[in-house]
């Protein structure tokens, strides 16, 4: 067998030529979305220089403990997302374990492709700090480069080891389902964490303010803070542990790796000892309503990527808490039905597994596109009818009421701008890539869903004026969507 | 009157008439002429690339030709696509199907595409799982299925709805010897029956005893069209076999 670090280079040689040839496929949107990112850093920087220029001081250790905390839970968050898609996700296992080739090279290369991921995700938060530190307070800040390397390595270290150790536990699909949702909790906790002085009250917070203090003290964060401040016998040790970590986690769990790679590349072998009595329906609106909704709450794997994107409304939320106690669930349930209505309408028509059977039918496409549409409503309206009905019993019926009719209004809306453009992708890719095939569509639904949530969050405290003033916004809005966007035909390859 | 109507050749199955698809500077399809008449199995040949499939979906009425027409039984396919689709099947060589669903509810799925009523889509969704052999797994996700057994599914979807044209893509391929018996007498008693049945195939003997006619494409033209025997007078290779006939189209020089 070759050595391992030339299995290591042909694994990844390959990756990154794939990877490259993937992303000149889209100069155009790769050419925008850099102008774009560059337009961000340098505004970014410009910020964070001229704060740190005329800042008097330093920001203390404890101050930068815990802002690699921070970025060292959001690296953390992404590498046990990505390392779901990387590990299990991708086609060429059946080419890569067939030949003799180590999983431990195999894994490595992965684990590489996770730390860079890692990295780039606080790139455009963390770079601009970083030279902001450099050019205020001296250059034995640029340690703090390092750090950033070191602590996306630890991030990524930790986040396979954690998805391997489920995999061992749970088998590799329930644990793919599993990080899904641990991974956007780990990264919703940081936002959560930050926000907890702000929204549990005067009461409190000094007690709040305590706990962050002490959970920013533990001896790790401190050494990232040194390691930042140019601490070299620090960034060695940092350095030396973080390969440590990578190594003993390629070599324990290779193993899991192979196995979960096994099972996740072979079809399932589920068995269905229940009987199953189908009721058969005639209709093509009732029929694909029911086919979509099935496919949706049949999959764990798809909800595990949509549902969590509801923590990130929860700061926001639990900000009103504190003003509008129980009666935040009106602007939650506009939020929920909004946010999610557009994302499963996404998955019932973007995501549809057979288009070509339906076009070659004779079945009027019209019909099919509302019925998906209604299909991608039904779960998000229920659960928004459920946060109504809680409110209704909290003693707020007529709000529980007109919240519902608003979340409906904001639903609809925010799915026909998903249906009315369809361009099939794979059905799991669907939801990662959303903001890239319609920002559009995507930006016109959160402004409908921002306006029916405003408009339920004022007749919430008790303002009608202003309520009546932002669901005007949102009728005009969903009027103007139903007006303007018409359904488009399907984006096929030819 | 009645003796000119029988003397009128009938309507035929399917009309082709110059297709043309291009990609980029690539010619898939370079004017396809074809008629096919109801009643008969026709067997696309060609070496990988040839265009086999890119017709297939032309005629289906998954891409759009650059030039040309289509005519299902006598609807043009650009003018009339819902009605001449109605009569039309099509099985894909890989058939994407849903995973997540069991066949009876993908077979509703089916019926309800072709606006058939439920009294009569049911006890034929279940007739054809019977008889191909699907009713043991009729509980199970499709998820979990083979990929012949992927294969017998799409084809039961395909033959729900009472189709008069079937376009079959590599319908033999993933299938063991049993179940391709199987398709293949299916296919034989649905021709029998005045159905009409497009395939494309890489193993020539199914082609040598299945098909009524014979196309063979090479780089987007159909080279040789006929029966076997006329095949065979065409390629000089009188008493050959379709092999033959097959290499000697397919390798010769252009122009030879």
């Amino acid at each position: 067998m070759r050595p391992l670090a030339l299995q290591l280079w042909t694994v990844l040689h390959n990756d990154v030529r794939l990877l490259w040839r993937e992303l000149l496929a889209s100069r155009w949107s790769l050419l925008g979305n850099l102008g774009l990112i560059a337009i961000l850093l340098a505004l970014a920087h410009a910020l964070a220089i001229a704060l740190c220029v005329h800042a008097p001081h330093p920001p203390s250790l404890h101050v930068e403990a815990g802002a690699w905390l921070f970025f060292g839970f959001i690296m953390l968050g992404t590498a046990m997302t990505q390392a779901t898609t990387l590990l299990f996700e991708r086609a060429d296992f059946h080419l890569l374990f067939a030949a003799p080739t180590s999983p431990h090279a195999v894994l490595l290369a992965r684990m590489t492709a996770l730390v860079a991921g890692s990295a780039l995700s606080v790139g455009l938060l963390l770079l601009p700090v970083i030279d902001g530190l450099i050019a205020g307070f001296g250059l034995h800040y640029a340690g703090s480069y390092l750090v950033w390397v070191e602590l996306a390595g630890l991030a990524a270290a930790a986040g396979v080891g954690f998805t391997l150790t489920l995999v061992r536990w749970l088998g590799a699909r329930r644990a793919r389902t599993t990080v899904q949702v641990l991974g956007a909790l780990c990264g919703a906790t940081v936002y959560l964490g930050i926000q907890a002085p702000g929204f549990l009250g005067e009461a409190h917070r000094p007690t709040a303010e305590r706990l962050i203090d002490q959970i920013v003290a533990n001896p790790l964060s401190l050494a990232l803070a040194r390691g930042g401040r140019g601490d070299w016998h620090t960034l060695l040790l940092l350095g030396a542990s973080t390969l440590a970590l990578l190594a003993a986690t390629t070599w324990l769990l290779s193993r899991a790796f192979l196995e979960g790679a096994q099972e996740t590349t072979s079809r399932p072998t589920r068995t269905h000892r229940r009987e199953y009595r189908h009721h058969w329906r005639q209709s093509l609106a009732w029929v694909t309503f029911w086919k979509d909704l099935r496919l949706i709450l049949r999959d764990p794997l798809l909800l595990s990527q949509i549902l969590p994107s509801i923590l990130y409304l929860l700061p926001a939320l639990l900000g009103l808490y504190t003003t509008l106690g129980a009666a935040t669930l009106a602007p939650l349930s506009v939020m929920v039905a909004g946010q999610l209505s557009s994302q499963f309408a996404l998955v019932a028509t973007a995501g549809e597994e057979a288009w070509d059977l339906i076009r070659m039918s004779p079945a009027p496409e019209r019909r099919l596109r509302l019925a998906k549409m209604a299909a991608g409503m039904a779960l998000p309206l229920a659960l928004a009818a459920t946060l109504c009905l809680a409110l209704a019993l909290a003693g707020r019926p007529g709000l529980a009421l007109a919240s519902l009719g608003i979340a409906g209004l904001c639903a609809a809306g925010g799915a026909w701008l998903q249906i009315s453009h369809v361009r099939p992708s794979p059905r799991h890719d669907v939801v990662k890539e959303r903001l890239k095939n319609s920002p559009g569509r995507l930006f016109g639904g959160m402004a409908l869903m921002a306006s029916g949530a405003t408009a339920a969050g004022f007749y919430a405290h008790g303002n009608w004026f202003g309520g009546g003033m932002a669901l005007a916004v949102c009728l005009v809005g969903f009027a103007g969507i139903l007006a303007l966007v018409k359904l488009r035909a399907l984006v096929t390859p030819d | 009157m009645s003796t000119e109507a029988a003397s009128m050749p009938p309507t035929p199955a399917l009309a082709c008439r110059g297709l043309v698809k291009r990609y980029g500077s690539t010619t898939a399809v370079a004017g396809l002429d074809l008629t096919i008449a109801p009643g008969q199995l026709y067997a696309f040949l060609g070496p990988n690339g040839a265009g086999k499939t890119t017709s297939l979906r032309m005629i289906a009425g998954l891409l759009r030709p650059d030039r040309g027409e289509v005519t299902i039984l006598g609807r043009s396919l650009a003018k009339d696509p819902i009605e001449a689709k109605r009569p039309l099947a099509y099985v894909p060589d890989d058939p994407v199907l849903y995973g997540k669903l069991r066949p009876m509810e993908y077979m509703e799925f089916v019926a309800a595409l072709w606006a058939m009523p439920a009294a009569d889509a049911r006890p034929s969704a279940e007739s054809l799982l019977q008889g191909l052999g699907l009713w043991e797994k009729r509980d199970a996700y499709i998820e979990t299925f083979s990929r012949g057994t992927k294969q017998k599914l799409a084809l039961a979807g395909a033959l729900l709805h009472a189709p008069r044209l079937m376009l079959l893509d590599e319908p033999l391929s993933g299938l063991d010897a049993a179940a391709a018996r199987l398709v293949k007498d299916l296919l034989n008693e649905f021709v029998r029956a005045g159905g009409t049945v497009v395939l494309t195939t890489h193993v020539l003997d199914v082609a040598e005893r299945m098909a009524e006619r014979i196309g063979i494409l090479r780089g987007g033209r159909l080279v040789a069209e006929g029966r076997l025997g006329e095949l065979c007078e065409q390629a000089g290779q009188a008493g050959g076999t379709l092999e033959d006939v097959f290499l000697r189209v397919t390798t010769a020089e252009p122009g030879r």
